[in-house]
């Protein structure tokens, strides 16, 4: 059979899939294991990697939900972007924010949805950290929250002080040189 | 209202007319305030003017004069400080808004008692870059400091303030601080001489930090006799300052007449002849051509010495304030705000690596100087930037400015030599300066050729001509 150029993104299955989006980050944010299960495909073939997690199959994934504790669940979504063809798949992904033990935290999901005969359903997502950025880390540690608006100052600050501060980080210094702790030139 | 000259009155020229009772201190501290309120007003250097304490001052001097009595070397003479040392009765502000927070100053910084007490009459307080982070004194809440010979251009700084109050001609001599540069730089922004003698010399005590383990204190004047001067009324152990040094008080202004002669000069080869703009290696150049020196010396690993004087700067510097970053960081200055923080999130291991490179580097340099005297090398890679300008073009790239108008300086403080900023004018360019380094404890070799130069006409720091705004 000859294959046709599938429909993209007809604005009715692209309204379809949002609505199903929002509903599932709602269920996400109040943790309702019945509601995540039932968005997810009922099958052993159905599959999540979460962030730290390798869960194949309906059971494991299940499984996680109903032991996984609900604390920083919230999370701030951006540059989500929705890709459908015809009118029974789409691609959902998207970017999000989220605290995770005090430590603001740059995250991004993918997920698979196919329409079956009972519904939409995820067939495979995958949820992913960027890994963790040395000044919330640090700032974290420091007891020194950077306010929102000067972070990409401070970021930038860092990266400059770790440029000029290469020639000496490359400078092979004995064992035995010891800092002058009071300094007399 | 006709507009009001600075003064081309050295300090040493005042002291005399003063203790020789020609002239009043009252008389010529009436005249210094009246050229604050006449030039100030276009230059923002000025923080706080004393104008009572000063007049009071004077009239005790005179009256001490009347009476018979010594009132010292620099009688009379009007001065102002970085406003960073305390002033008893007064808040010090070191540019910050927070500070301003601050009870006044129970008393004098160790460094403007002794000027004091030597008979200069304290005119008041200076601007700075906020807590002495910076080299431009574009200082968000107090204002920008102009310099006297272009009105759109930065002072310099850190201690901008202190160096355009000279350069202007409103006083014959300031106090200024630096860490990094920010005596040097904004001495040669602005023309003039300005000297950080050797780390200790000078007591730090009652001034506020920056930080501690590069901190220096020094003057800024037009003449190298003043600048010799103030530093024998200056230097000295001080038990109140961790980092004073316990060496005997060693006098300079005896060396001068000296000269050059004598003494084995070299210029900076290598990181000191390399980034930066053609014109600022040219008095370089000229004032080795003038003394008839020929040989060129490198420098070894200045360019890690900069690398580690700015990791220790961004840590000390940051730590102090760490409470006032975690409760109120919008009350920084937004330009230093993102440093500041910064600095309080670098890695221990480049700080300590830092702490111990620096007895590497000094063990290196002192050899150096087995071989030479003075060294010379010139201030800044680029003469006085616009106002708000974000970056320097240096050999092609386009780099930005803050950070990188102290590459020059930074490797040298970084091991406390004493250096002068010698100021070298062209006629329609703005002024130039020349490093004139030595070893350690070594005031006078730098101090004698700095009047070399400028018994040469190499070096001179002319008074700024008043621009219309100040008329």
């Amino acid at each position: 059979m000859a294959s046709s150029a599938p429909l993209i993104n007809d604005p009715v299955v692209v309204a379809e899939v949002t609505a199903l989006h929002e509903a599932y980050e709602a269920a996400l944010l109040n943790n309702d294991v019945e509601k995540l299960t039932d968005f997810f495909w009922d099958s052993p073939l159905s599959l999540r990697f979460g962030v730290a997690e390798s869960l194949y199959g309906a059971d494991e994934i299940l499984a996680f939900r109903k032991t996984r504790p609900a604390v920083d669940l919230a999370r701030k979504v951006f540059n989500t972007r929705i890709v459908t063809f015809d009118d029974d798949c789409a691609v959902v992904t998207m970017e999000f924010i989220r605290d995770v033990a005090g430590i603001r935290r740059h995250g991004r999901q993918s997920q698979v949805w196919r329409k079956l005969p009972q519904g939409w359903k995820v067939v495979s997502a995958h949820v992913s950290l960027v890994p963790e950025f040395y000044m919330e880390h640090a700032a974290q540690q420091a007891g020194l929250p950077i306010p929102d608006s000067l972070r990409e100052g401070v970021r930038q600050n860092l990266e400059r002080a770790k440029f000029i501060a290469k020639p000496l980080l490359d400078i092979a210094l004995g064992t035995e040189i010891e800092a002058a702790p009071i300094f007399e030139p | 209202m006709t507009a009001l000259n600075g003064s081309r009155e050295d300090a040493l020229t005042i002291a005399a007319e003063v203790r020789s009772r020609r002239r009043s201190a009252k008389e010529i501290t009436t005249a210094a305030l009246a050229r604050v309120g006449a030039l100030d007003p276009a230059l923002n250097c000025f923080t706080t003017v004393l104008s009572e304490s000063a007049l009071a001052r004077a009239q005790e001097i005179d009256e001490k004069l009347s009476a018979g009595s010594d009132p010292g070397p620099l009688a009379g003479v009007p001065f102002g400080v970085k406003d960073l040392f305390n002033i008893a009765g007064v808040t010090t502000l070191a540019g910050s808004k927070i500070q301003a927070e601050k009870p006044p100053a129970v008393r004098d910084a160790a460094a403007v008692a002794k000027l004091k007490n030597a008979g200069a009459v304290l005119i008041g307080a200076l601007n700075m870059d906020e807590y002495a982070y910076g080299f431009t004194t574009e200082n968000t809440h107090y204002g920008v400091t102009r310099n006297p010979h272009d009105l759109e251009c930065v002072a310099g700084g850190s201690s901008g303030g202190p160096a355009a109050a000279v350069a202007s001609g409103m006083l014959p001599l300031t106090l200024g601080s630096d860490t990094n540069g920010s005596i040097r730089v904004p001495a040669a922004f602005c023309g003039i001489f300005g000297f950080k003698p050797t780390f200790g010399r000078i007591s730090r005590a009652g001034a506020f930090l920056f930080a501690e383990s590069l901190d220096h204190v020094g003057p800024f004047a037009r003449t190298v006799t003043d600048l010799a001067a103030a530093y024998d009324v200056l230097h000295g152990p001080d038990p109140d300052d961790p980092a004073s040094s316990d060496r005997p008080r060693s006098l300079c202004a005896p060396e001068l007449k000296k000269g050059a002669s004598g003494l084995r000069i070299a210029v900076a080869d290598g990181y000191f002849a390399d980034t930066g703009l053609p014109e600022v290696f040219e008095p370089v150049t000229r004032a080795a051509k003038a003394l008839g020196v020929q040989r060129t010396i490198t420098i070894p690993d200045a360019q890690v010495a900069r690398s580690a004087a700015y990791i220790i700067t961004a840590c000390e510097g940051a730590n102090r304030h760490l409470p006032d970053l975690r409760t109120r960081p919008f009350d920084f200055d937004p330009v230093t705000i993102q440093r500041f923080f910064a600095g309080a999130l670098l890695p221990s291991a480049w700080y300590v690596q830092a702490q111990r490179f620096r007895r590497v580097y000094r063990e290196k340099l002192l050899r150096l100087f087995e071989e030479v005297d003075v060294i010379l090398a010139p201030a800044t890679p680029c003469p006085a930037i616009r106002i708000g300008q974000p970056t320097i073009s240096l050999n092609g790239v386009e780099l930005p400015s803050r950070p990188n108008i102290g590459i020059f300086t930074q490797p040298l403080s970084f091991i406390g030599l004493p250096i002068i900023s010698v100021p070298v004018f062209k006629p329609g360019r703005l002024p130039l300066g020349i490093q004139v380094i030595a070893a350690p404890y070594n005031e006078a070799a730098v101090l004698r050729v700095a009047a070399q130069l400028e018994a040469m006409g190499v070096a001179e720091a002319p008074v700024a001509a008043p621009t219309e705004s100040v008329a």
